[in-house]
């Protein structure tokens, strides 16, 4: 455990249980319906259900590099499409251990540091790394994995529980 | 820099979270209330009122030592027109802000208890509740009114309070948070 009263102790407990959230989701994604979009504008099924596993991965680079210079060959993040749900699972879960370990042993002048986020070296945001954590990742994988309910529902596959029960559980 | 205390991290990226809310809230159409993209999922009208209202829950959680869901009267606020929404919602989200600034890191630290009925749905401390039950939660409705969705349930009252068993099923993948206590 790190120690008492430092940023990490803080938010371990929250990341493992929205990581936990996010696989459960994860789990209930069909596969055969890849091509699935809820409306033309939408992301596929495939993508979507990649992004929000993939930002797993991403946040470990958000606590352990100064920036990340996205679409160039410096660009460390692994950007996933899933094929099947289980390919993808395999994808997701060593994220989580990694990055579970790493919160773990941030300390609290790693979250104060500034963060850069640039695409082919124009910068997208500039904030603290805490910010960025929190705006960029969790708050990030949250909004996606909602996102992803929303095709569970509409793909008639019951949606698990996140904050309370569905309406597959009334 | 002043001094880091809990409130002056989370403020940033509570005030951003509002904004985005408002953003979403205030593209949302009159005249499309009994929309759901599914059967099963809340009416738009119940989703943009759910989003609108959130912020209250927030003032709730910081100014009371718990919170019984089950207990009337705590009537759930519906959407009829945009305007209307985006009224109720500034409303919460001004007196949130304000309750929010004046708070201390000892009070993030004091237990607080959820109940539905009389189960206990969340006991630990107010931090935690903040995160996942609060912002967490939050984040997780607003991006879903583009297309409407029931995935998220709302902490509103049900018509009739859960049985034990399912309430306990329900809840039972929370032991990370109710094992974080102070």
């Amino acid at each position: 455990m790190p120690a008492p009263d430092t940023l990490a102790t803080r938010l371990l407990p929250e990341l493992t249980h929205q990581l936990a959230m996010t696989r459960k989701v994860l789990a209930a994604v069909p596969d055969g319906h890849n091509d699935f979009a809820a409306h033309p504008k939408s992301m596929p099924l495939t993508r979507l259900a990649g992004h929000t596993a993939e930002l797993a991965g991403f946040a470990y680079f958000l606590l352990t590099l100064p920036g990340i210079n996205m679409g160039t060959p410096e660009d460390p993040r692994k950007i996933l499409r899933m094929n099947t749900r289980d390919e993808l699972l395999a994808e997701y879960d060593p994220f989580v251990t990694r990055l579970s370990a790493t919160l773990e042993s941030t300390p609290d002048t790693a979250w104060d540091e500034t963060f850069t986020l640039s695409r082919q070296g124009t910068v997208i945001r500039e904030a603290s790394r805490y910010e960025t954590y929190r705006n960029m990742f969790l708050d990030h994988m949250i909004h996606h994995r909602a996102q992803l309910g929303v095709y569970l529902r509409l793909l008639d596959i019951p949606v698990p529980a996140t904050f309370g029960p569905t309406a597959d559980e009334k | 820099m002043p001094e880091t205390t809990l409130r002056t991290l989370l403020l940033p990226e509570l005030e951003s979270e509002f904004a985005k809310t408002r953003k979403m809230l205030s593209v949302v159409p009159d005249g499309h209330n009994g929309f759901k993209p599914h059967p099963k999922s809340m009416s738009l009208s119940h989703l943009a009122g759910h989003v609108a209202e959130m912020p209250d829950f927030l003032t709730t959680l910081i100014t009371s030592p718990d919170l019984d869901m089950g207990k009337p009267p705590l009537v759930p606020f519906r959407m009829e027109t945009k305007q209307q929404a985006l009224a109720q919602f500034d409303e919460v989200a001004d007196k949130a802000l304000s309750t929010f600034k004046n708070t201390s890191d000892e009070v993030f630290r004091q237990h607080w208890v959820l109940t539905w009925s009389g189960h206990t749905i969340y006991s630990g401390d107010r931090y935690n509740a903040y995160r996942n039950l609060g912002i967490n939660h939050s984040s997780t409705i607003a991006p879903s009114s583009a297309s409407t969705s029931a995935s998220s349930t709302s902490p509103s009252p049900a018509p009739m309070a859960p049985p034990p068993t399912k309430c306990k099923r329900f809840y039972v993948d929370r032991s990370p948070l109710q094992a974080q206590t102070h």
